[in-house]
């Protein structure tokens, strides 16, 4: 569904993405996992168009999308919850999630999008009016979750979901991913949190430096001893 | 509002229509030339700010050196005698100016916060990062703020044109100087706190000018303007900053 070929990406004259080949079939999860400044966050970004790559392409569903202006990216039926969650302060919840059906005409389908997120987040429903600024972290990441759902994406990217948020939380965020998923979304996972990203994952990617060093099936990435001794806090 | 030279021959309708309609593009035009290289470079707010001042005056003097300075004649708009309530006296043209300034206001407030695309501005104001990526074309959202902002301006310039009945090309410096202070004294970014802010600093003025003569009059919005910075720089309607959690 999602192909990436040798992807090159700069930021001034940091090469920040040294030759990227990865891909992402339908229905699955998918996580990228590697530490601070391996390029996670570089690639996410270079898929939604908010930095430009130099070489190489990115395919979605067979038509190259390398390099598209990213409010023309939501059109293709790729959306994101960005790293640090990026809501809208000063707007209500209800605004917020309308904002991400933003390229959406039929008003069907609109409200189809609040009544799946309404259900997925119940907490949300309850706070329809209240402005985003003043949601918890956790709610502020369901309402970033909940905003990229509402154009009712083919590929979700989760940038960071769990990030700064209190552990309870994090794993009703995870059981939530598994929930979306299974609903047929198919979702491309960044994390730090490896050990959680790797349980909810069909396959997963190894970032190191800027290059993919491991791929394959979730759970033997998992198992991996170099994996488990840096990532996983064991052996 | 310096476009309403053009077309005074069409008759003072097109004219009018045509200078809003350019006005607006004019807006654009600065926006596309001027402001839209800063925000790619992130440039601080403050420097938009100044090249605003910069862009204003070189518009000044492109007028004055190809129009001249001279003040010109305007045809007065809406000017049906005075209406006499009780013992007041008021100039046909002043509630006219009042009622379309009062209605442009509602347009605006319904726009930006009833419509789509006013979602959308708002949206991109407070994080144009993510409103790129829920699929608004920022760039284009930004051009037709500034299209507003233009045509606002033209309507302005219109009504106080159409008022003093004469027109030249630095006609705007006060009034745009004083526009700020009521703007800041309403709230910067709050629709009704601008049109209160406006009326408290018209009627200050008149105030002043009864009270202390028509000398003093210039200087009370700049008072108000510093009394306002001293006291509550947020202005009367204005927002406190929202700090994320």
């Amino acid at each position: 569904m999602l192909k990436i070929n040798d992807l090159h990406t700069y930021y001034g004259n940091v090469h920040a993405l040294k030759g990227i080949t990865m891909d992402v079939k339908e229905k699955e999860v998918v996580s990228l996992i590697g530490s601070n400044g391996a390029g996670k966050s570089t690639l996410i970004n270079s898929i939604c168009g908010i930095v430009r790559s130099q070489q190489g392409s990115i395919s979605f569903k067979n038509k190259v999308i390398t390099n598209m202006p990213p409010y023309n990216i939501s059109k293709e039926g790729i959306s994101v919850s960005p790293e640090g969650r990026e809501v809208f302060p000063g707007l209500s919840v209800e605004e917020n999630l309308r904002l991400g059906a933003y390229n959406i005409k039929d008003k069907t389908k609109i409200q189809e999008g609040f009544e799946r997120v309404y259900e997925l987040f119940p907490r949300l429903k309850e706070r329809i009016k209240q402005v985003a600024g003043t949601l918890s972290g956790g709610e502020q990441q369901m309402l970033a979750i909940g905003r990229a759902l509402m154009s009712n994406p083919e590929l979700l990217l989760l940038d960071e979901p769990s990030l700064g948020l209190a552990p309870n939380i994090v794993l009703q965020i995870f059981d939530l991913i598994e929930i979306i998923n299974n609903q047929g979304t198919t979702i491309l996972l960044i994390e730090q949190n490896a050990n959680m990203a790797l349980s909810v994952s069909h396959r997963a990617y190894v970032l190191e430096n800027g290059k993919v060093s491991m791929s394959g099936i979730a759970k033997d990435i998992a198992d991996d001893p170099r994996v488990k001794k840096a990532y996983l806090g064991q052996g | 509002m310096a476009l309403l030279f053009v077309g005074m021959n069409f008759g003072i309708i097109p004219a009018v229509a045509l200078s809003l309609l350019l006005t607006g593009l004019l807006g654009i035009a600065i926006d596309k030339t001027a402001l839209e290289p800063l925000r790619k470079k992130h440039s601080i707010p403050i420097a938009s700010l100044i090249t605003t001042i910069g862009i204003s005056n070189i518009i000044q003097n492109l007028l004055t050196a190809f129009m001249g300075s001279e003040k010109k004649p305007f045809p007065g708009l809406f000017d049906y005698g005075t209406v006499n309530l009780g013992s007041v006296q008021i100039n046909s043209s002043q509630i006219f100016m009042f009622l379309v300034s009062l209605l442009l206001m509602i347009v605006l407030v319904i726009i930006v916060n009833k419509t789509k695309i006013g979602l959308a501005m708002r949206a991109s104001q407070q994080n144009a990062k993510a409103a790129n990526l829920m699929g608004i074309n920022v760039n284009f959202i930004v051009s037709f703020t500034f299209f507003l902002g233009g045509v606002s301006a033209a309507i302005a310039g219109v009504l106080i044109s159409g008022y003093y009945q004469i027109v030249y090309p630095t006609m705007g410096y006060m009034a745009g100087l004083k526009a700020f202070a009521a703007a800041v004294l309403g709230g910067i970014g709050s629709l009704p706190g601008s049109l209160i802010g406006g009326l408290i600093v018209g009627i200050s003025e008149s105030i002043t000018a009864t009270v202390f003569g028509s000398s003093y009059r210039d200087c009370t919005a700049f008072i108000i303007l510093i009394l306002v910075l001293i006291i509550r720089p947020n202005g009367l309607f204005g927002k406190k900053g929202i700090t994320k959690v």
